[in-house]
């Protein structure tokens, strides 16, 4: 990681003003006369066109193409300003000097930064519609093992969300809400130009900048993939000059924060005896400190980048060892990534070639270790010498269900992945004229995965009761893209600049794999290496499967952003896309987009305002079915058919023709204002938008006939979203020594309605009315739906029957809230929502002399979770076969002190908690050496910091972040809000690392 | 942004280049707007059905409906409303929001979800049959099957499609009637029992003498005509309820098609029907040919036994301590009847297999099957006793012999060991107990005996109840029990109540035809559905709600159906 450039130049500028504020005064009577010098800027070298004019005159210049400048002066008092859209302006005391030579630095947190949106990149300013830019200074500091953890908290509206800390696990991304149920909820990704690239393929060291594109317009030239939002990834590249090499190298110790708090051994033995139930095995285990470790992760990154003549270049490898805090797990990643830029034929040919290859080796553990650690019994051992334990491998096993020796879990069996993901990218660029280039760019990702499972044959938990059992499975997807473009900029009136880009777009995709399952074997030995060795295949009950799947996305588009005076901005695009998983009749659709800006601080002409952008757009996008051939009648084979005394398969319906199937589409409309005020002190965008997507995809049981299969996938219904969204930055102090600046970036929802998922298909009303949806599960808690999905309200809304008391016999009381007399299932009311409200990021940051301090806190506020431990086991009569929820003890009669004496189906209220926190997401604390350059290095800083130190909560499970889908239900986005038992516990981490630079 | 642009150039070389740029793209364009999606792993019909074999594959589809007959749904529907089976709440398990205790109290409610899986196996059943026969019907029109052939197809279809209506007249009663795939409406409103009823008896009165009358392995597993006979049989025997009007002469009738075949007899030993290997059983009128490998779907023992049970057969995975026998219905059958079995001890195994799988239980090498979650009785613990496992941890379905009920309650403080368990189908040593191998017998020769004994009963006369006594106690004989001399008596859940006119009969077809998919519509055609206070209140708390009433003797619409098609009409009572 680098140094963050703002720092360096704070501290250069310092020095600069002191020493000229020197020469000021001692060659303050000098005469007119003539400075010369050079502006360059560290990104692109000489900067023609910057702007200089004499402070209080209207004495100017330009600098011309080599960014060579000459300007007369009226004497050594004289000060010289330089500006230049996308730099932070700088002022010089001329002194005696007759060269200075300077170098802009970018503008940080102004307005004329350059963003890369869809296809193009813009300066902030010219920007009409909502899109959040983080470049790495800002990223989040510690232990980032992914690209989305670098930006966690820090976009307004953009919500990253994973429960606990198991690093094999990707985050669930939500970007203003829901905008789609039945579709992809995950933003598109796009790393450099490569779009729905695998984020795992890129090493959080080695971008550049990741720019959140929020709203319907700028998302729409991404059409079909743009609904749920898109993130666009720049990594790093090299830059002309002396090769520069970084290092960062960092040791992270994480380790469980929170566990579900269980009784230990002493409190269930109190409890016991005072229920009266539950055997006494004699031991006092902690299960959570049996199955779990302090993880000791190490990463280095090393990146050399250059460039010279017309060549530049950058790569670097990047290699992690992260340990999971669950014994036996963990990942190794080792990544590279090659990115080469060569300039030909007088530069007006440009080749860019992108190479990224990375290689994971995984080990998954079980997330099942977390649900038993939870509730098996503290007294029992983890091992025992007992003769009857031996047919386990000695681990201690009761025979109850769903009930096994976590421990055991771990040592004795083997979940393992190996990944391997390659990325090529060629893009050659032509200007033809000044203004007018085309492009074409090819890319090919390939990501193969293979898995291996293996479960022993003494164990109790899986294998045993197969004699061992192996599953293998291969997956490959490949996909490539092609896309030419033409792009045009220059001004077509006066001080009115046009950019426009147009182009194709093609992009297949391929799904591919195989997978196996066998047990009954003689011995552990082959694990899951030699699947022919289990007898199951020669019983004929061993499992294989293959498939193979493709799509295909091919789209035409047009990027029009037209720039007046500075001052209005106009921008459109239009995709006309289609994709081959739609219907016959309904292939192509065109997602447009229109936003205009104005800039009034020009109209107010105060000094206090620099920047004041009102904005407004409107864009469509689109969802696509998660899956192909659903437009299509096909059959499969289901099961087999008895015939003339053998089995043969039959063949029936696996889903009905659609021909009308088609986009999903999102309309929506961002109010925004960007602003800068007090020479850009504070700084920020506040937005409002409200969102609609109309025929939604979703999959609706189907009268048969006239369908012949009873699922469809169709185009119904609406659900709509608004919301607020404000980014805040505050330079609070800005001296030589000390700087202090904080942002904040809250977002509220005002609404996420499920308008109506009702409609018409082949000739069938369907309403879906009021459904019940999810289930709580097993033990006991099958048919109990835990969430309402309905026409007309918000989406997940919680259920639950409403607690009222325990009576004096110790049953457990719900209110009759339909007054009929009697509990049953129609009682159930909405008691709460899996949806946050507002989330909240707070971000501060310190300088003070060679030291760095960064805090950031994040919030969520607003959302409720169904803790499923307590909705199971807060039950002290289950003492007897579990361990329980330290709240167990509080359900009892208050007056007579009677315990709880149902031990079924008690899910209700009070187990829907508010799950509001605040967390100190990350934190570091860093010290740059003075490093003299006759040591060769550049650069040295040391620094420690620490990821989610501590979160404020009153949510009494393990993880209060929210759930946005439920993982024992396919993620349905309409299930949220539910905390399952196989979640993994919250960690802590603690990083100290080195980035040197030479 | 920024780029400087020097202005020489050569025009031809640019002309060159943007040349080779619209070559690449025009040598890209055959494909630049074809979206046809490419298929690699599903057929379509346009590259299916095309050599017979994939004809015949397609006529599997109606029969591979009938996999969840034995256990799932449609068996829970059949027989867990009556007093046979009970799935008590054992502590945490088995609550399932109380769809179980509902059905066995009556007070069911149309969210329940076994009516929604009923509903879709019966027009599951149903649609699949009408769209095949559409397919047959347009296969003969195009000239690539010969008529006599789909004639054929299309009876068999018809009496598997008037199977499922069967089904869903007797659940659901007032239904949709969708006969022909090609005319049917978009939301087909309900119609009345009574018209369904009509229609599915006349359909297969046409569609059963096409049908083959081989009982052979052409037929074996698939409806041939004497198949036909017996469910018209049952059509006829239950036309009292489902259209008020009874119909015994034609039960008698059909019956007598099948047993003067003399191609079907019964088995000298009962649990020739139930084994693992009992295909081709001379019982077997109609059966489900499940398979571990090739017909999955029949669980009633992962469903049944108790966890620990899966020492006992060495079984793959671990049952789920469910259904079982309910303790006066076990009582029901004399100890020696050999349908009974015997029972485990502490000093050894049960001997004689039976329904029942009953007493203390043994690990497959030997010694006895230990509950690790027993709890030791503590009867003085204030103010709730625990009652406890009073025999302690040793695995004993029943706690036979000892004064406890085999069943205290139906929840939730039902004991883990409550219950003895459906020990009717073989289950062998290392099986998986969630697809078990056995066939399983939709039809049963003994079935047509008793249905005949029924209808001559009925009908009364003391020749005709002579009749009756013979065809009953060809069936006791063969459980090893002494022969009835009357039909009437108490009836099994109220032995010391009063006798009732045919309650031995409704006892006999009970203790025969246990778990065969039967009681719900025995108890109903006796008028008993209602008394279920006499079987179920020494169960139930203080708590619990019975419902009462001939309209629950039509099961609800589950409220995703009605949501799903707004011309269908909620049952009354719902």
């Amino acid at each position: 990681m680098r140094t963050p450039r703002k720092y360096y130049f704070l501290i250069r500028k310092w020095i600069l003003s002191v020493s000229f504020l020197f020469f000021a005064v001692s060659l303050s009577y000098a005469q007119q006369r003539t400075v010369t010098g050079k502006v360059t800027s560290e990104d692109e070298g000489a900067l023609p066109g910057v702007n200089i004019v004499v402070q209080g005159t209207v004495t100017g210049t330009q600098t011309d193409v080599d960014g060579n400048y000459s300007i007369t002066v009226p004497g050594p008092e004289a000060v010289l300003v330089f500006t230049f859209i996308g730099y932070t302006p700088q002022q010089v005391n001329v002194g005696s000097q007759a060269t200075i030579n300077i170098e802009l630095v970018p503008a940080v947190s102004t307005l004329g930064e350059i963003v890369v949106t869809g296809y193009t990149q813009q300066r902030k300013k010219e920007i009409t519609s909502s899109i959040a830019n983080v470049k790495s200074e800002e990223f989040n500091k510690g232990y980032v093992s992914r690209p989305e953890q670098l930006i966690v908290g820090k976009v307004a509206g953009l919500s990253l969300s994973r429960p606990g800390g198991n690093p094999n696990e990707g985050y669930n991304i939500r970007l203003r809400g829901l905008s789609t149920i039945g579709a992809n909820t995950q933003p598109l990704i796009v790393v450099d130009g490569v779009l729905g690239a695998s984020l795992e393929n890129v090493d959080p060291n080695d971008i550049e900048t990741m720019s959140v594109l929020k709203d319907g317009s700028a998302a729409a030239i991404y059409g079909t993939r743009g609904s749920s939002g898109v993130i666009i990834v720049t990594t790093k590249k090299g830059k002309k000059g002396t090769s520069v090499i970084d290092y960062n190298g960092y040791i992270t110790a994480e380790m469980v924060a929170k566990t579900t708090p269980v009784m230990t051994a002493a409190e269930w033995r109190a409890l016991s005896a005072e229920v009266g139930a539950g055997t006494d095995f004699g031991s006092s285990t902690d299960w959570f400190k049996e199955t779990t470790q302090t993880a000791i992760s190490h990463t280095h990154n090393l990146a050399i980048s250059g460039g010279a003549g017309n060549s530049t270049y950058r790569a670097s490898i990047n290699y992690h060892d992260s340990k999971g805090v669950i014994l036996n797990s963990g990942r190794k990643q080792l990544n590279g990534r090659i990115n080469f830029t060569q300039k030909a034929l007088n530069d007006k040919f440009t080749l860019d070639v992108n190479l990224g290859a990375t290689d994971v080796v995984a080990q998954y553990g079980f997330a099942d270790a977390f649900r038993y650690a939870s509730v098996y019994n503290p007294t029992a051992p983890v091992r025992s010498s007992d003769a009857a334990y031996e047919i386990y491998d000695g681990y201690f096993q009761q025979v109850l269900y769903d009930y096994y020796n976590p421990v055991q879990i771990l040592e004795q069996n083997l979940n393992d992945g190996k990944d391997r993901m390659l990325l090529l990218a060629v893009k050659g660029t032509y200007q033809i004229v000044k203004g007018l280039s085309v492009d074409a760019f090819y890319s090919r990702q390939n990501n193969n995965s293979l898995r291996g499972q293996y479960f022993d044959k003494n164990s109790y938990w899986v294998g045993r009761d197969r004699n061992g059992l192996a599953r293998r499975s291969f997956d490959m997807n490949t996909n490539q893209l092609f896309e030419t473009s033409a792009r045009w900029t220059g001004d077509i009136a006066s001080s009115v600049n046009l950019n426009t880009v147009g182009g194709y777009s093609y992009q297949d995709f391929e799904y591919e794999g195989s997978s196996a399952e066998g047990g009954d074997f003689l011995t552990d030995a082959f694990t899951y290496n030699n699947l022919s060795a289990a007898l199951d295949f020669n019983n004929g009950i061993g499992e294989v499967g293959s498939y193979k799947n493709s799509y295909k996305l091919i789209a035409f588009f047009g990027i029009v952003n037209l720039n007046i005076k500075d001052t209005w901005f106009v921008t459109a695009s239009a995709r006309y896309e289609g994709s081959s998983r739609f219907g016959e009749d309904n292939k192509w659709g065109l997602f447009p987009s229109i936003g205009g800006g104005m800039d009034l601080a020009g109209f107010i002409g105060s000094d206090a305002i620099n920047v004041l952008k009102l904005r407004a757009s409107y864009g469509l996008t689109g969802n696509q079915p998660g899956n192909s051939y659903l437009s299509l009648l096909r059959l499969g084979p289901r099961g087999n058919f008895f015939y003339n005394g053998e089995f043969v398969p039959g063949y029936a319906p696996v889903s009905n023709a659609n021909t009308d199937l088609k986009w999903e589409k999102k309309s929506e409309i961002d109010i925004g204002v960007d602003f800068a005020f007090l020479n850009s002190k504070l700084v920020g965008s506040f937005d409002y938008y409200t969102r609609t997507t109309t025929d939604l995809l979703f999959e609706y049981e189907v009268p048969v006939p006239p369908n012949i299969y009873n699922r469809a996938l169709v185009n119904l219904g609406e659900i709509r979203s608004s919301g607020l969204e404000l980014s805040l930055t505050w330079n609070v102090v800005e001296t030589g020594d000390l700087s202090y600046n904080m942002t904040l970036t809250p977002s509220y929802n005002l609404a996420n309605e499920l308008v109506s998922l009702s409609g018409s298909y082949n000739g069938a009303d369907l309403k879906y009315g009021v459904r019940d949806l999810g289930g709580m599960g097993a033990p006991g808690q099958s048919d109990v739906p835990l969430i309402r999905a309905e026409e007309g309200k918000p989406i997940g809304q919680l259920l639950a029957l409403v607690y009222k008391e325990i009576d004096a016999t110790g049953n457990l009381i719900f209110e009759d809230t339909n007054n009929d007399g009697t509990i049953s299932t129609l009682d159930r009311q909405i008691v709460g929502n899996g949806l946050p409200k507002l989330l909240l990021g707070f971000a501060n940051n310190f300088t003070y002399k060679n030291w760095d301090l960064g805090v950031f806190f994040r919030g969520v506020f607003g959302h409720d979770l169904l803790n499923s431990y307590r909705g199971f086991y807060e039950v002290p009569k289950m003492i007897g076969s579990y361990n329980l929820p330290k709240t167990a003890r509080d359900m009892k009669n208050p007056t007579t002190g009677t315990y709880l004496n149902n031990s079924s189906g008690v899910l209700n209220s009070t187990h829907i908690e508010n799950a509001d926190f605040v967390t100190l997401d990350n934190m570091s604390l860093g010290y740059n050496f003075n490093v003299p350059q006759s040591t060769g290095f550049s650069k040295i800083r040391l620094y420690l910091a620490g990821n989610n130190l501590f979160y404020i909560t009153k949510y009494k499970g393990a993880d209060p972040n929210p759930r946005y889908g439920d993982i024992e239900g396919g993620n349905n986005p309409l299930i949220p809000g539910i905390d399952r038992r196989n979640t993994w516990f919250r960690t802590r981490a603690v990083t100290f690392g080195a980035n040197i630079v030479f | 942004m920024k780029t400087i642009v020097r202005h020489s150039f050569n025009r031809y070389l640019l002309l060159i280049r943007v040349s080779l740029i619209a070559l690449l793209v025009t040598s890209l364009n055959q494909s630049c707007t074809n979206l046809d999606e490419e298929l690699f792993d599903s057929v379509t019909p346009a590259n299916f059905f095309k050599t017979d074999q994939e004809f015949i594959s397609a006529l599997g589809a109606a029969y591979t409906q009938f996999a969840d007959y034995a256990s799932n749904d449609p068996w829970a529907l059949h027989e867990i409303y009556a007093d046979a089976i009970v799935v008590p709440t054992r502590g945490q398990d088995w609550d399932d929001g109380g769809v179980l205790r509902r059905a066995h109290l009556h007070s069911y409610n149309k969210e329940d979800g076994f009516f929604n899986g009923g509903w879709n196996f019966g027009f599951g059943g149903v649609n699949t049959a009408n769209r095949l026969i559409y397919q047959f019907e347009t296969l003969v029109e195009s000239g690539q099957v010969e008529k006599a052939t789909a004639d054929a197809f299309i009876a068999e279809l018809q009496t598997v499609r008037g199977f499922f209506y069967w089904q869903l007249i007797d659940w659901f009663g007032n239904v949709p009637l969708v006969t022909n795939f090609a005319t049917a409406e978009a939301a087909p409103p309900t119609k009345s029992r009574l018209e369904v009823f009509n229609f599915t008896v006349g359909d297969l009165e046409t569609a059963v003498p096409k049908l083959s009358k081989a009982v052979d392995g052409t037929t074996y597993g698939r409806m041939n005509y004497y198949a036909g006979q017996t469910l018209l049989a049952k059509l006829y025997l239950n036309a009292q309820v489902y259209s008020g009007t009874a119909q015994w002469d034609k039960v008698i009738t059909a019956c007598d098609e099948v047993i003067n075949s003399g191609k079907y007899s019964l088995e000298s030993n009962y649990f020739a029907n139930f084994n693992v290997n009992n295909s081709g059983s001379k019982e077997f009128i109609f059966a489900i040919p499940y398979d571990q490998v090739f017909f999955q779907g029949f669980n009633l023992a992962v469903r049944s036994l108790h966890y620990g049970s899966q020492q006992t057969y060495n079984l793959t995975a671990q049952p789920w301590n469910g259904y079982c026998a309910m303790e006066e219905f076990y009582n029901s059958y004399d100890n020696a009847d050999l349908r009974k079995g015997d029972v485990g001890t502490l000093t050894g195994p049960a001997t004689k297999r039976g329904n029942f799988i009953a007493g203390y239980q043994y690990k497959a090498g030997g010694g006895l099957v230990m509950d690790d979650g027993f709890e030791v009785p503590q009867p003085a613990r204030q103010p709730v006793p625990l009652l406890g496992d009073p025999d302690g941890a040793p695995l004993n379905f029943g706690n036979i012999g000892s004064t406890q009920p085999q069943i205290n309650e139906l929840g939730p403080q039902a004991y883990r060991q409550a219950g003895v368990r459906i020990g009717k189908w073989e289950i062998a040593l290392g099986s998986q107990p969630n697809n078990m191998s056995n066939d399983y017998s939709v039809f049963r020769y003994a079935d047509v005996l008793l249905m005949k004994a029924e209808a001559l009963w009925r009908k009364g006369g003391a020749a005709n109840i002579s009749q009756a006594l013979t065809l009953v106690n060809l069936v006791r004989s063969r459980a090893g029990v002494p022969a009835l001399t009357s039909l009437d008596g108490p009836v099994s859940y109220d032995m010391t109540g009063p006798s009732i006119a045919g309650g031995e009969l409704l006892n006999e077809i009970g203790r025969e035809m246990f778990a065969e998919n039967h009681r719900r519509q025995d108890i109903i055609r006796w008028g008993l559905y209602d008394e279920l206070e006499k079987w179920i209140l020494p169960y139930y708390n203080p708590g619990d709600v019975v419902k009462k009433g001939s309209y629950l003797t039509i099961f609800p619409i589950h409220k995703d159906k009605i949501a799903a098609n707004t011309n269908l009409v909620q049952n009354p009572g719902y």
